[in-house]
């Protein structure tokens, strides 16, 4: 199989890679040049990291190299000739945004044994697929599909739901959003006198379009929209005993292109 | 044995049809409607109990062929990627002992074998091991599968040139072993004493890695 490049950086690749390597900036290999993977490697090159990315389908390579103005592979990002092309051993992240789910399995799995690379993610695109993945060894794992349906969840909320908003430190704590129902246990009690335990924080109450700054004194109304920091168990816990229902979702499962590109950060922040 | 093979092309239905005839207890998943005719037809009366169409990598899919109760799993699809989802899936999800892939590309089978311990037996090397020594014009050669490693048995043939002379001066082919020799009597003498005299239409059985 004949492997072309696309791009300006295509002629001296190996140039551009030891420059980027130098500057000790986060690497990042993409599978698949689709949307997804388009605006990902967009989002990524504005984050400052260096993006290459493998593509099987021509026209598609072609756009990418030309309007990112980085070098794009064009082939099947599951052999080995490309992984070893587009330098993965480098690579700080592998992120696999194919059609397939076997496809972005593949290349994670390779990234991870014959590349040594610390950090993959893979788009799925049976959101079924999501446990197995993780079981599987891929550390992100990134459902459109299940970002869809929440989003449609959120619409359609409803008393007394509680949803994540956003994980923090690996899982141990997440930020929530919750919205107290006609009938919470602790209504017009002040966050004094309601004795939240200790892993549990209010951030923000927003009522109506009232935006409240919490302290010991506010008071908590049915119909209030709080936004509270806590550990996953605690906040368990609560909706027993509040009767609310939890709508978190998997951990390991993020969603949105952005999510990506911030999960991808992470691991490089011990780092610098 | 209970066995699943997930992939009813023409690798899937040759290998169920043999494994039904070595009395093993055979699960088929077709990926298609179509694949699952095909089996029909092959195999008529001998249709496995249990077979299912539907997606190969999805696990409530694989639940219901029965992937729970396997001992062994092979995943014969056309597409290399799927087979090696399956594999891992069986493997790491469902505990199952033995899987095994057919791989089209010999570099994926090498690297996924070293690096994730898949077992993968690689369609496209059977192939050429085959279609050389057919070239060669040695008959047919047997194979041998051990582990994961297939090794060829090649017979040559002892020409009138080769007859009388000590079995060390037959010039054996590049990445070749000698195994021993078939005597035209019928007995075998094994490669030990490279001092057995030939004969004319002995025939030399050599080995090597097929795959």
């Amino acid at each position: 199989m004949s492997l072309c490049v696309f791009g300006s950086a295509a002629p001296g690749a190996g140039d551009y890679f030891t420059i980027e390597r130098q500057k000790n900036i986060m690497r990042v290999c993409i599978i698949g040049a689709g949307k997804v993977g388009f605006y990902l490697a967009r989002t990524l090159l504005e984050h400052g990291a260096a993006v290459t990315v493998i593509e099987r389908d021509p026209q598609l390579a072609e756009r990418s190299a030309n309007q990112l103005d980085i070098p794009v592979i064009n082939a099947d990002g599951t052999s080995l000739q490309a992984l070893v092309q587009a330098d993965l051993g480098s690579c700080d992240a592998l992120v696999a945004v194919c059609g397939q789910d076997e496809n972005n399995l593949v290349a994670c799995q390779l990234a991870k044994s014959a590349f040594g690379v610390r950090t993959t993610a893979a788009r799925i695109n049976n959101p079924k697929n999501a446990p197995v993945m993780e079981q599987l060894g891929v550390d992100i794992v990134v459902s459109g599909t299940s970002m869809l349906a929440r989003e449609l969840e959120r619409l359609v909320e409803t008393d007394g739901s509680v949803r994540e908003v956003l994980s923090l430190a690996g899982g141990q704590a997440s930020l929530y959003e919750m919205l107290l129902p006609e009938q919470f246990p602790l209504a017009g009690q002040t966050l004094a006198e309601a004795q939240l335990p200790h892993s549990f924080t209010v951030v923000s109450i927003t009522r109506g379009e009232e935006l409240i700054y919490p302290h010991g004194d506010t008071r908590l109304l049915p119909g209030d929209r709080m936004v509270c920091f806590s550990r996953e168990d605690v906040m368990n816990e609560l909706c027993d005993v509040w009767s609310m229902k939890n709508r978190g979702g998997s951990k390991a499962e993020k969603s949105s292109t952005q999510t990506i590109a911030s999960l991808l950060k992470h691991p490089f922040a011990h780092e610098e | 044995m209970n066995m699943m093979v997930v992939g009813c092309g023409p690798t899937g239905c040759s290998l169920i049809s043999r494994l039904q005839a070595e009395g093993h207890e055979v699960s088929a998943l077709a990926e298609t409607a179509a694949d699952l005719e095909l089996l029909r037809t092959t195999l008529g009366a001998d249709m496995p109990g249990l077979s299912r169409v539907g997606r190969a990598i999805d696990v409530d899919v694989l639940r219901a062929a029965g992937i729970e109760s396997m001992n062994a799993v092979a995943a014969a699809t056309e597409n290399d990627n799927v087979n090696v989802m399956v594999c891992e899936i069986a493997r790491k999800v469902f505990g199952v002992d033995r899987s095994v892939a057919v791989l089209h590309d010999p570099v994926r089978r090498d690297v996924l074998q070293k690096h994730l311990g898949l077992r993968a037996v690689c369609s496209t090397s059977l192939a050429a091991d085959a279609l050389a020594v057919a070239l060669e014009g040695n008959l047919s050669p047997r194979q041998l599968t051990l582990g994961s490693t297939t090794v060829s048995f090649v017979p040559v043939k002892v020409t009138r040139k080769l007859a009388g002379k000590p079995l060390a001066e037959f010039d054996k082919p590049k990445g070749h072993v000698v195994f021993g020799v078939q005597r035209a009597v019928g007995d075998f003498i094994a490669a030990s004493d490279f001092c057995t005299l030939l004969s004319e239409d002995d025939l030399i059985i050599l080995w090597r890695v097929a795959d």
